[in-house]
């Protein structure tokens, strides 16, 4: 039943709060077209009027790449290094975000005022900020033991077979796989008590966030199971759709765009619900 | 009776013994040869036993002395040519270390000789390296006498598998028995007088040796799986429970071996050719593609090149413990590359197949000296590979054939070449541990391999064939050198093309395997100019009266220019593509010699794009991008992947926040 009622509440918590969601799409959009447009010159400029961009109507032909000659090497470096200053900023952007769009869904109401969700993302940025870091690294910590000292241990023993290597890298994977949504309930809970609690202390939360996750873990275990694999599910069909359509034309690119962030938007309405299920149980 | 019995015992002898033959005519010179006992010692990671060796002296003058690889000896210490030169060390125990000894040598006389050894550094002089053994003899050896040794010798395998060595249980025997270098006569190769062609172990090279008659006895414990070059006579398991094999080889250049438990055995056949392959047992969803990819090999070498002749061939795919054996080869014996559940569209284990599988030929046929000529084997053998790789696998899909990524093996290979920052530091002809440091792989691999494509892509891919079908027939079981290369290609495209190419192929090779120079073509610039019909004033022979006149008729004509430019020093010829508005196209013929050209239409339709090379028939051209222009370029491929890149970095970033 709470399991049910985690999903419902949740969706319509993520319904009421599609403003905050508008808001999210529009800040990370913005930011992203802000890295992407020096990009879009640079491989302009490398091109130039060349006819061999033909080949990027093959999508991800790597042939392409080193087409680009002597641009390939500058190319590369300007990506992987553009790719790592995106991934900091736009971390720090969410967990910012997350502030506002957990206040939101706890009050669960259309009228939730924009002012509202920026002073939430405001007050409880440093909070979250040190929820996630220590969260990531529980996660980290984890992996590590369930995954990496096992294989440590069996490739050190030079004896192990590499057949029983390959089993148990394949269970361990699996293992860690369930472990995964024990430390996004934690996460969740910890980020719900404290806009629930208008509290900012991180430790307090975290503890309450392991305290919650196992008070209820059938049902809270469940829903994020759940979660976890339908957002795998839909990040495998966005590839899929992403990768496999390839428009010609000026219209098609308009409708690539449309896919993309329709789907993007999509994909922040699962969060959404997903913040709202956790938020709910902790209502319950 | 007693006479009978004795005959029937003698023509049993004699069809034993034809039996083991494997060639009865003899394709090398066999100036060497080997017979070897030995065991597997695998608890002290020793091979031990005997070796009878014998060497031809085939030049016209008496020898004073021998000279023997000891290749085990460059994992001895630290402070060995090898470790020097890559800065290593062979590791922090000392079951780590490898090294060989000699524990007793006599000849065939009788005579000890061990106090007429010493170690001797003829590449660099470092005290430590003892991987070059010089033995004086008694009496010298004249021409067309044979010198017989006997020796016993103890080799300790490294721990450390870099091309030999141990890892547990998982033993790859190679470079492992004292061995004879190769006694050049004046005017092999480059030879300028008779003496003995002895390298020591370096950490870029690799060997250089006779073709050889092997006899080898091994001993193993009887749960070894073992592999070897050789065609294995005879299997027995002893009373103590060792498995003792004899294995026969002929005019082979190395002799190399492996034993691990763990082996599963799988067969097969190609015409002549029995296959054998020998692969972890977790590795049994690779099997097949492995297999079909040596059949390949095979069937390619042998149609394009000349005929693969032993009747036995094995390959191994080391487990994840011995992978450092993996990718080398010993002619009929040699290791392949891969890792359980490789999907079927990366083809990496099928290229290291079919590159080791290419040294057949590129060494061991053709048994060139890796040390001085590493192109020869490398680069060669590579061009081969990639000619494989994209024949078998799909043009441009040699590597990779994913339905969204993928990568030939051409464009692998010249990707490493025209990308390297080093890639103009040196030519091709370096001894291989001469090359500038970081350069070796690069050059004598991805370079030579690009200009001989580069050089098909010139004369064509039937000449290229004849060039390597001649070389083969040539030099097989010989030593070519480059000179030799150089000189058949010369003759053979003058035989096929007349002066099409100049009087021979050197200004081809001055440029690319001896020179340093860049190839970049450009294709700078189109320009349509609406020819201006004419406007003004002139004289009419009417009454002397000055009217205006406008000849402006219907058909508009454009003068359109293309414009090519050559940016790097190299000057080969190039193809250049012209489209019309219409869809009509040109092909024009540039020698690239100058810096820039200019092609020049008059006509109704306008020049929409033009393109330098548009079969991409020279690799070495490190700028494709710039070798095509239109007057229309199309941004819709370029918005694309940056939106694409744009959203995936959207869901990415999201999915990291939690």
């Amino acid at each position: 039943m709470k399991l049910v009622k985690a999903f419902t509440s949740g969706a319509v918590r993520a319904f009421r709060s599609v403003k905050a969601l508008l808001m999210i799409w529009l800040l990370t959009f913005s930011f992203l077209a802000v890295f992407s447009y020096p990009l879009k010159s640079f491989l302009a400029r490398s091109l130039g009027n060349t006819a061999s961009t033909a080949l990027l109507n093959n999508s991800f032909d790597i042939s392409y790449f080193t087409d680009l000659g002597e641009a390939f090497g500058p190319l590369m470096s300007a990506i992987s290094g553009g790719v790592l200053i995106i991934l900091l900023i736009f971390f720090f952007l969410y967990v910012f975000l997350n502030g506002g769009l957990f206040d939101s869904l706890k009050e669960n109401k259309w009228a939730y005022k924009p002012g509202d969700f920026f002073r939430s993302s405001a007050r409880y940025f440093l909070s979250y900020f040190v929820v996630m870091i220590f969260v990531i690294l529980m996660i980290l910590l984890a992996m590590f033991i369930i995954v990496g000292i096992p294989v440590i241990i069996m490739q050190a023993g030079s004896s192990a077979s590499e057949e029983a290597t390959l089993k148990m890298v394949s269970i361990l994977r699996i293992v860690a796989l369930l472990v995964l949504p024990i430390f996004l309930l934690v996460a969740d809970y910890a980020r719900a008590w404290l806009v629930a609690n208008k509290h900012t202390k991180v430790f307090k939360a975290l503890a309450y966030g392991f305290k919650a996750t196992f008070k209820y873990f059938l049902s809270s275990y469940l829903f994020m199971l759940i979660m976890v694999i339908v957002q795998g599910l839909f990040a495998a069909l966005v590839v899929k759709i992403l990768v496999g359509y390839a428009p010609e034309k000026g219209g098609g690119l308009f409708l690539l765009f449309i896919i993309s962030q329709g789907l993007f938007f999509l994909k922040l309405y699962l969060r959404a619900l997903r913040y709202g299920g956790v938020t709910t149980l902790y209502q319950l | 009776m007693k006479k009978l019995i004795v005959l029937i015992f003698f023509i049993a002898g004699f069809l034993y013994s034809k039996g083991q033959v494997i060639f009865y005519e003899p394709l090398s010179d066999r100036i060497t040869g080997y017979t070897m006992d030995v065991e597997l010692d695998t608890e002290a990671k020793t091979v031990r036993g005997s070796l009878e060796a014998y060497w031809v002296n085939n030049s016209g003058r008496s020898v004073p002395d021998v000279q023997m690889h000891m290749y085990l000896n460059a994992f001895r210490s630290n402070k060995t040519t090898f470790y020097t030169e890559n800065n290593g060390s062979p590791g922090s125990r000392e079951i780590d270390y490898g090294w060989i000894e000699i524990n007793n040598i006599i000849n065939r006389r009788g005579t000890d000789l061990k106090n007429n050894m010493e170690f001797i550094q003829p590449d660099d002089g470092n005290q430590y390296d003892k991987t070059v053994l010089r033995i004086l003899l008694p009496e010298p050896v004249m021409p067309g006498d044979t010198a017989f040794f006997y020796i016993d010798f103890t080799s300790k395998l490294p721990s450390t598998i870099r091309r030999t060595g141990f890892n547990d249980d998982f033993f790859f025997v190679a470079q492992w028995f004292p061995k004879f270098g190769v006694y050049e006569t004046r005017g092999m190769r480059y030879a300028q007088k008779d003496g003995w062609n002895c390298h020591q172990f370096h950490a870029n090279s690799e060997f250089y040796a006779n073709h050889s008659v092997y006899k080898v006895r091994i001993k193993v414990p009887g749960e070894y799986v073992v592999g070897s070059g050789g065609q294995l006579i005879s299997e027995e398991i002893n009373d103590e429970g060792f498995k003792i094999l004899n294995y026969r080889a002929e005019d082979i250049v190395d002799f190399a071996w492996t034993a691990w438990p763990g082996y599963q055995e799988y067969e097969d056949q190609w015409e002549h050719v029995k296959i054998r392959f020998l692969s972890p047992a977790s590795r049994e969803d690779q099997v097949e593609r492995q297999l079909a990819a040596v059949k390949h090999a095979l069937e390619y070498l042998n149609e394009h090149v000349g005929p693969y002749p032993w009747p036995h061939l094995t390959f191994v795919d080391p487990p994840t413990k011995g992978a450092g054996a993996g990718g080398m080869e010993y002619t009929t014996i040699f290791t392949s590359a891969s890792a359980p559940m490789i999907p079927d569209y990366i083809h990496m284990p099928e290229m290291v197949t079919v590159h080791e599988f290419g040294h057949a030929y590129f060494m061991g046929i053709l048994a060139t000296n890796e040390f001085e000529e590493p192109w020869m084997d490398e680069g060669i053998n590579s061009y081969w590979e990639s000619r494989i790789m994209d024949h078998y696998y799909g043009p441009g899909k040699g590597i990779i054939d994913h339905d969204h990524f993928y990568l030939s093996d051409k464009e692998m290979q010249r990707i490493s070449y025209v990308h390297a920052a080093n890639r103009s530091v040196s030519d091709n002809t370096p001894f291989s541990w001469k090359y500038p440091p970081g350069s070796y792989g690069m050059l004598s691999y991805q370079k030579a391999t690009t200009w001989l494509l580069t050089m098909q892509g010139i004369i064509g891919e039937e000449t290229m064939d004849e060039i390597f079908k001649t070389y083969y027939r040539e030099w097989g079981f010989r030593h070519p050198s480059t000179r030799d290369f150089v000189n058949i290609a010369n003759r053979v495209v003058r035989r096929m093309h007349g002066d099409k190419y100049g009087e021979n192929m050197n200004w081809f090779f001055d440029q690319t395997l001896y020179g340093t120079g860049i190839c970049d073509y450009k294709l700078a610039r189109i320009t349509n100019l609406k020819e201006r019909s004419f406007r003004g004033m002139v004289k009419t022979d009417t009454a002397g009266m000055i009217v205006s006149r406008d000849d402006t008729s219907d058909d508009t004509i454009y003068t359109s220019v293309v414009r090519v430019e050559r940016l790097g020093e190299v000057q080969l010829p190039v193809e250049v593509l012209v489209h019309f508005e219409d869809g009509t196209e040109v092909t024009e013929y540039w020698h690239g010699k100058d810096r820039y050209r200019y092609f020049e239409y008059l006509g109704t339709k306008k020049v929409v794009w033009s393109e330098i090379d548009p079969e991409r028939k020279i690799p070495m051209d490190v700028n494709y991008i710039n070798n095509s222009y239109t007057v229309k370029p199309d941004k819709v491929p370029q918005k694309r992947l940056i939106r694409k890149l744009a959203t995936f970095m959207q869901f990415i970033t999201h999915i990291i926040s939690l």
